[in-house]
């Protein structure tokens, strides 16, 4: 009783109170007016937004996830999954040494390294997370275009996944080739037309090159899936090593001296230089390969003449 | 001062409800977690010890960078921090502690090409190493 009339006579806090609302009101009404924050997919969200998404993107799904989960080694996930795994979900998250497909690389925020979701998560969450699909971020809900024995398959082959080699996932991924897919391995490393004239030099564009800043390719390439990157939000799981201070180190993936062009060739194909890498060959363009590397300089610890 | 009172109250009721909450939640935590530890604090502590060494004194930290142990700041291989939060070994071996126990004391096997030398350890020394190299 005696505390309400307390709070009826503090006229000042109640007018400070809705001034402060009222600023806060008027600030993101001007930012979205204005159009302060970019929904550009060639660059991500800064780090304060994106820890916020990510936290409650973790929340909302802990909130709903389901503890009974089956025993997942009764599934089939050496045939049947593997074989939903490379018609629906290979395109966008790639596969051990299996890079995605390059529209995917496109979007934002980047379809998540396969892996690293794998290692980290429960089947639980990520059973929901198929299931569900998760809003605004490409995931599609796959509850009612594959059954529920289906999803759970995808689940024990993506706890598999972190356990294989590239040559056991290939060697997997071939035995599976007799269902209809048309996501071979083949296929997915295979370019347009379309991609390859973008490939030629010729018809690089000055202009677009100049535009692109390192940490923008290397978002566009999605390198920060696996790898931490300064100036990039990401997740930071380590799927390949940190890249940033690469340049001082003596070798590229243990095995290749480290200058400049050995960068830029390593980027531009992986596999030619270590086989049995996880590392996939995304098709990265010379000129874009060259300003990654020009990036990769730029945050090392001190810029070495180079 | 009056408008703080309904927010010390608040937090009072508030710490009141959670001080016996929290405390028979770490007793229970404690009880449950405690028998789960086979060796006492002091002999993983030993282990600790020995991986810190063995890091050392077989040259690992003359190439490698591990923010826990400031003497290893070598620019050769990569960085070894986080570990347990790894996926691969080089880049092309999944990574689990048996696999990186195997791949410390063969490297070659696992990446034909690496640069890095087969170091000169035990199974039993190998294993220390990615015990440490694990630990958060």
């Amino acid at each position: 009783m005696t505390k309400t009339i307390h709070i009826k006579l503090n006229k000042k806090f109640y007018s400070i109170a809705a001034l402060a609302l009222f600023l806060i009101g008027a600030l993101i009404f001007s930012l979205v007016y204005f159009g302060v924050y970019n929904v550009s997919a060639l660059t991500g969200h800064t780090t304060p937004v994106y820890k916020f998404l990510e936290h409650a993107r973790i929340q909302a799904v802990d909130a709903r996830i389901d503890d009974e989960v089956p025993d997942l080694s009764t599934f089939n996930w050496q045939t049947s999954g593997i074989a939903n795994y490379k018609r629906h979900c290979v395109a966008c998250h790639g596969a051990p040494g299996v890079a995605p497909e390059p529209f995917s690389l496109g979007m934002m925020p980047p379809p998540s390294a396969i892996v690293r979701v794998a290692r980290q998560r429960s089947p639980a969450e990520l059973f929901w997370v198929i299931e569900n699909g998760i809003k605004m971020s490409g995931m599609p809900a796959w509850k009612y275009r594959l059954s529920d024995d289906e999803q759970w398959e995808l689940v024990a082959l993506l706890k598999k996944l972190p356990t294989l080699s590239k040559s056991e996932y290939a060697q997997l991924a071939q035995k599976s080739t007799g269902t209809v897919t048309n996501n071979t391995i083949k296929d997915i490393l295979s370019q347009t037309p379309e991609e390859q004239a973008l490939a030629k030099p010729t018809s690089t564009q000055q202009s677009a090159g100049e535009a692109l800043s390192g940490q923008v390719a290397m978002q566009q390439y999605n390198c920060s899936s696996c790898h931490v990157i300064d100036g990039i939000a990401s997740a930071t799981y380590h799927v390949g090593p940190p890249l940033n201070n690469m340049v001082n180190r003596r070798f590229i993936a243990g095995t290749l001296p480290t200058t400049r062009e050995n960068l830029i060739q390593w980027i531009m194909n992986p596999p030619h230089f270590k086989p049995q890498s996880l590392m996939p060959n995304l098709h990265v363009k010379r000129h874009h390969a060259e300003i990654m590397v020009d990036y990769l300089y730029q945050i090392a610890d001190d810029n070495q003449s180079y | 001062m009056q408008k703080m009172t309904i927010f010390s109250s608040f937090f009072t009721i508030a710490s009141a409800l959670s001080m016996p909450l929290s405390v028979t939640f770490a007793a229970a935590l404690s009880i449950w977690t405690f028998p789960n530890h086979a060796e006492s604090p002091k002999a993983q502590g030993d282990k600790q010890e020995q991986g810190k060494t063995l890091m050392i004194t077989k040259g690992c930290s003359s190439c490698h960078q591990l923010t826990k142990l400031p003497a290893a700041k070598g620019l050769v291989g990569p960085p070894l921090d986080n570990m347990a939060a790894q996926s691969y070994i080089a880049g092309v071996l999944p990574n689990s502690r048996e696999n990186l126990t195997q791949f410390l004391l063969e490297p070659q096997k696992f990446h034909a090409d690496t640069a890095m030398p087969t170091p000169d350890i035990t199974q039993q020394e190998a294993r220390r190493l990615a015990d440490y190299l694990w630990q958060e």
